[in-house]
């Protein structure tokens, strides 16, 4: 086996990147994982932070996958360093990246570079969506699984999608009582696409196990319904739902109020692209994913050593990240001189179809799963939109109104996206408003700005 | 001392506490500020620049909704730091609130002047500005 002394630098280490320092470690090459968390796993399989005897509310699939992509690191850690509790705060030249501890700056160099960043979810806003007590269903999940403790006493779930029964489950199993679960999509909807879902027959009777655990708990699960509104003096008191058409839109005429002390809202997810952007890289508009950086078959970029792998390049979940990670690693195997043309288009063959497997299944849940514009309607005139510059439908609306056609022209005619979070939360929903005055084509992309994590002045001054 | 309803497990003996508001709170080594302040019901965390109060929201570090001041640091992020024995939390707190800023900073956009100006700054990202 050779060693090689180029440096392979991969950020974020959940499935996508885990997976690619594995496979690269098998093939002899050293790598390094840059993880802002305190455990590798990414989101889904971080596990608990804290000490615990038992997890009574994670069922034992998850447990296995868990522990199996854990495992995968363990058997190749003397050949993946891993910087944990840092962050890319941007570029540093060409082939270089600045990173910081929250103490201090590092520059790091690299001669390939796989960005597997992840996802973070869609933000659906309606009356009432920022009051303490709302999460979305990814915080949810890491309370639960990482924190181990339980966001709120009596919950309501609305989004779509596999995650919904599977959070429902946790939630219940960890004590909390889970009001009601809301699906915007219609059964029949899901019925139309049971082919797609025998491409893992696995997952698809895990669904269905979930899905009667909640029935045999007395756990409501309504087809075609969705959040409405949320309402409460200081923090959520109450949640208000009514059934929603094809379109999404609320039928209010059937609206329901209960109350509840918190709210999981999970309507789908948007690819992490701030490091990607800030590299120049090309993007892509896609409906499911927002924007997304153009990659070659061998996830490779607009800039010839930099790979994309994982939901980074549009949303697949873990298992297909796994496989885009290894796709990854065979490519800078083969540039590198560690293994054969031949060897390559083999194992990359071998990835891409266990990858298209889970396409098949995955693509089968997205048509489900759509998103419909039918939501946009949720928001009254005073719902805030950006949270962090608290800027209004009705100022958005105005701003539509003098002929704003573009996301930048919309950020400086409102601040809306200029606040901390550099409008990861609200880009989501103002992409949807220029698609639905058609606007798509030239409403660009919402730039992320240097330094895309916060650093202190004194942080600068070494 | 405030009382850990919302542990899903329990967190056994824990020696080490942290003060959320100046109460103490027994924690476990490796959880985040955010999970303790779950773990005593407090969902109330920060207040923004316009007072309006937040909670947790994407509880990955994404939304930055759930800052605190940390042994006297603003703009912490409550789910992306982890306890330390004898941490001092401030939950609603904001520096422009706190030094009475925030009534007299002006609220200027572009939208003020948009009229008469065409969009300067969109125009060096996409070719055409499409501000009418």
């Amino acid at each position: 086996m050779s060693t090689n002394n180029q440096n392979v630098v991969i950020v974020g280490g959940g499935a996508a990147g885990i997976s690619a320092a594995a496979q690269l470690a098998e093939l002899g090459i050293k790598s390094r994982i840059i993880d802002e968390a305190t455990k590798l796993g990414g989101v889904v399989y971080r596990g608990p932070l804290r000490h615990t005897e038992e997890l009574p509310h994670l069922d034992e699939f998850y447990q296995k996958s868990q522990k199996s992509l854990q495992d995968k690191y363990h058997n190749n850690k003397d050949k993946i360093d891993v910087q944990l509790e840092t962050s890319v705060v941007g570029p540093d030249g060409t082939d270089g990246l600045i990173i910081s501890d929250q103490q201090k700056l590092e520059n790091v160099k690299y001669d390939y570079l796989i960005l597997s960043t992840g996802c973070h979810e869609r933000s659906i806003p309606f009356p009432g969506w920022t009051l303490p007590g709302i999460m979305m269903m990814g915080g949810v999940q890491l309370q639960i699984k990482s924190g181990l403790v339980r966001p709120g006493e009596k919950m309501a779930l609305c989004g779509t999608g596999p995650l919904l029964p599977l959070i429902a489950c946790q939630l219940h199993k960890g004590g909390v009582e889970v009001e009601g679960v809301y699906e915007a999509s219609s059964f029949s909807k899901l019925a139309k696409e049971a082919v797609a879902l025998l491409n893992k027959p696995m997952l698809t009777l895990n669904g269905l196990s979930m899905m009667s655990y909640l029935k045999r708990n007395n756990v409501p699960f309504h087809y075609g319904w969705g959040i409405v509104k949320a309402e409460g003096k200081e923090a959520v008191e109450s949640v208000t739902v009514a059934p929603y058409d094809k379109e999404w839109k609320a039928d209010l005429s059937k609206a329901r109020k209960a109350n509840v002390d918190s709210i999981g809202i999970g309507y789908g997810f948007v690819a992490r692209t701030q490091i990607t952007q800030l590299l120049n890289l090309e993007h892509e508009y896609s409906y499911q994913s927002s924007y997304v950086p153009k990659l070659d078959e061998f996830h490779r970029a607009s800039k010839d050593n930099v790979y994309v792998a994982g939901d980074t390049s549009g949303i697949l979940g873990s298992d297909g990240a796994a496989f885009e990670g290894q796709i990854a690693a065979f490519d800078i195997a083969l540039r590198m001189g560690v293994i054969d043309a031949s060897t390559h288009s083999s194992r990359v063959n071998k990835a891409r179809k266990g990858l298209q497997r889970v396409k098949n299944f995955r693509f089968g849940f997205d048509r489900f799963s759509e998103r419909q514009l039918g939501m946009l309607d949720l928001p009254d005139d005073d719902t805030v939109i950006c949270r962090c510059e608290n800027i209004k439908k009705s100022q958005i609306d105005a701003a539509f109104e003098r002929g704003v056609k573009d996301i930048t022209s919309l950020k400086m005619a409102t601040r809306a996206g200029l606040g901390d979070c550099q409008g990861k939360v609200c880009s989501a929903y103002c992409y949807d408003r220029f698609k639905q005055a058609g606007h798509q084509e030239k409403m660009g992309q919402l730039r992320a700005r240097f330094p895309i994590e916060p650093i202190t002045f004194a942080m600068m001054e070494d | 001392m405030l009382d850990r309803k919302a542990d899903i497990t329990p967190i056994g003996e824990s020696q080490i506490q942290i003060y959320i508001d100046d109460v103490p709170v027994k924690v476990a080594e490796g959880e985040t500020v955010l999970s303790a302040m779950y773990a005593v019901q407090k969902n109330k965390i920060m207040q923004n620049d316009y007072k309006a109060n937040l909670g947790a929201y994407c509880g990955m570090g994404i939304c930055h909704s759930c800052l605190v001041k940390i042994d006297g640091k603003y703009k912490q992020r409550s789910c992306k730091t982890l306890i330390r024995d004898g941490m001092r939390v401030t939950t609603m707190s904001n520096r422009f609130n706190d030094m009475g800023l925030s009534e007299t900073a002006p609220s200027v956009t572009s939208a003020d002047f948009i009229k008469d100006a065409a969009a300067p700054a969109s125009q060096s990202e996409s070719e055409e500005s499409n501000v009418n």
